[in-house]
């Protein structure tokens, strides 16, 4: 299964005057199993891209093409994406729940998923008394047991802080090696995206154009330790080139 | 999971019991003021005595049947003002349009006072039961309505995405998402309706004057029966006070996951 993006444009009105390009004219393609990062400043339409997708947002213009069966995509969010109201379990099992499994059947499955990645004993917790790095596991578990064609990650790791953050890439690894899945996923943290992706966009700031597509050609497993290779040295300081204009933009340096 | 503390009342022991010392005081200096003469024994006999003929007359039986029906009005009152306002708050929540077209009557109505409706009440419905049902439904109504609709409206809307995104249809948003996101504040508006319908119930009451604690207070103040007057007004407080621990006793039990957070 291929994904393409065709010429996707799209346009917020803030009031009546200004008119905000968030996306203009987005092509890329997306691999079968493939994990491929968007990368750009803040603001860019991003999570916008995202939303497309995930059948949120409708594009003013342009589609998202699904060559082979039809597709459903699961969008993970950065936070807030758990139901306060239910326990770890319930989250967990959401989306299984709305697909219509009987609940014993899919108590099971929710169980065993949380037994292999250690959530086991959380089960009847509410989201409110788990760390962040939990919450964020839990998503990540009910999106790979609604097991959609493609999992979308809205900086799921984004409100963690340093360390948590890269265990759970590293657990997101592990899942993916597993459960191999087509992942499209939007981060801010160029090292994140070299370490996890197949395919890194580079979108630009206001229009959000795709400036560059960077393919990552650097055997898997990765760790920390990859991150010492010229291989990663050199696409870090290729992404950051082409960034860094955009910061300064934004920041108005000049 | 954490614990969650037995009783909260047991919570912050040394400032509560300076509020307890303080009510002693309160009633010690009255007792004293009584005892002594200073109080006219006519309007504030001492404490220990309408405590006393409270007891008896409790014992006795004295309030039961008007407790009784006061305590029916305003449960009737709230089940059919409270659900009504419940039911019309989760739709006008969920639905910007229909919020658009009657949230200008909402506001133009919640503002009267309520006992005002009595005359036209007993126009419409006569002198008797249903003409008292009805005006503590429509006090129970409107703190209800506004609450569950501004429960609705601070549900987070990530939640509906998330949902949506599940493939989730109407039904499943309404189920998963308004119903419980909105319960905190009808919680709230329980309280407050439940209030209101009991300060409706006596208030109705003592316009009519035959049955009920409304009626019992006004007859007391009628024929200066005064310790009758005080022992009305302490099973009136009392159901008060127990209306309140309903609705905060409950919500411990059906937003477990609100509760606890909740608590500063």
């Amino acid at each position: 299964m291929t994904i393409i993006f065709d010429n996707i444009s799209k346009k917020f009105s803030q009031d009546t005057h200004r008119e905000v390009v968030a996306l203009d004219g987005i092509n890329f393609t997306i691999g079968d199993h493939e994990f491929v990062s968007i990368v750009g400043p803040s603001g860019c339409g991003k999570t916008t891209l995202l939303k497309i997708v995930a059948g949120l947002i409708k594009p003013d213009s342009g589609k998202v093409i699904y060559e082979g069966v039809a597709s459903s995509a699961l969008l993970v969010f950065q936070d807030q994406g758990l139901l306060p109201w239910l326990t770890v379990i319930d989250n967990i099992g959401l989306g299984l729940e709305l697909k219509g499994i009987p609940r014993d059947i899919r108590r099971k499955q929710v169980l065993d998923f949380m037994k292999r990645i250690r959530l086991d004993g959380f089960e009847n917790h509410y989201p409110h008394e788990l760390s962040g790095g939990m919450r964020q596991r839990v998503a990540l578990a009910r999106a790979f047991l609604t097991n959609p064609d493609i999992l979308l990650m809205d900086e799921p790791f984004g409100a963690l802080d340093a360390q948590t953050r890269i265990i759970l890439q590293e657990e997101l690894q592990g899942i993916l090696r597993s459960d191999p899945k087509t992942v499209l996923f939007v981060t801010h943290d160029i090292d994140e995206a070299i370490l996890l992706s197949d395919q890194i966009i580079v979108i630009s700031d206001r229009p959000g154009k795709v400036q560059r597509s960077i393919r990552v050609d650097i055997g898997h497993p990765r760790d920390r330790t990859t991150m010492d290779r010229p291989a990663f040295k050199e696409i870090h300081s290729q992404i950051w080139q082409l960034l860094e204009r955009e910061v300064r933009k934004e920041l108005k340096l000049g | 999971m954490k614990k969650i503390s037995p009783n909260i009342l047991f919570k912050h022991t040394r400032e509560r019991l300076v509020t307890t010392g303080l009510v002693v005081l309160f009633l010690g200096v009255w007792e004293l003021l009584a005892r002594t003469g200073k109080l006219s024994f006519v309007i504030f006999p001492a404490p220990s005595k309408i405590l006393i003929y409270f007891v008896i007359s409790l014992a006795k039986g004295k309030f039961t049947q008007a407790t009784v029906i006061s305590l029916s009005r305003m449960f009737f009152g709230f089940l059919i003002g409270g659900g009504s306002g419940m039911i019309l708050g989760l739709i006008l929540g969920w639905s910007r349009r229909l919020r658009r077209i009657l949230d200008p009557i909402v506001a133009a109505l919640h503002p009267i006072p309520k006992l005002a409706l009595l005359p036209m009440m007993l126009v419409l419905l006569g002198i008797g039961e249903s003409s008292r049902i009805a005006m503590v439904s429509i006090s129970a109504f409107f703190p209800m309505l506004i609450n569950t609709i501004a429960g609705v409206l601070q549900i987070n809307p990530t939640y509906y995405e998330v949902l949506e995104n599940c493939g989730a249809n109407k039904l499943d948003i309404f189920r998963k998402v308004i119903l419980p996101g909105s319960l905190p504040l009808v919680m709230t508006g329980a309280r407050l309706s439940l209030k209101s319908a009991l300060t409706t119930t006596i208030g109705v009451e003592m316009v009519f004057g035959s049955t009920g604690l409304g009626a019992a207070l006004w007859l007391a103040w009628e024929t200066m029966r005064i310790t009758d007057l005080y022992s009305t007004l302490l099973i009136v407080g009392i159901i008060g006070i127990c209306t309140t621990l309903l609705i905060e006793g409950s919500r411990r039990f059906l937003i477990p996951w609100h509760y606890e957070s909740h608590r500063p």
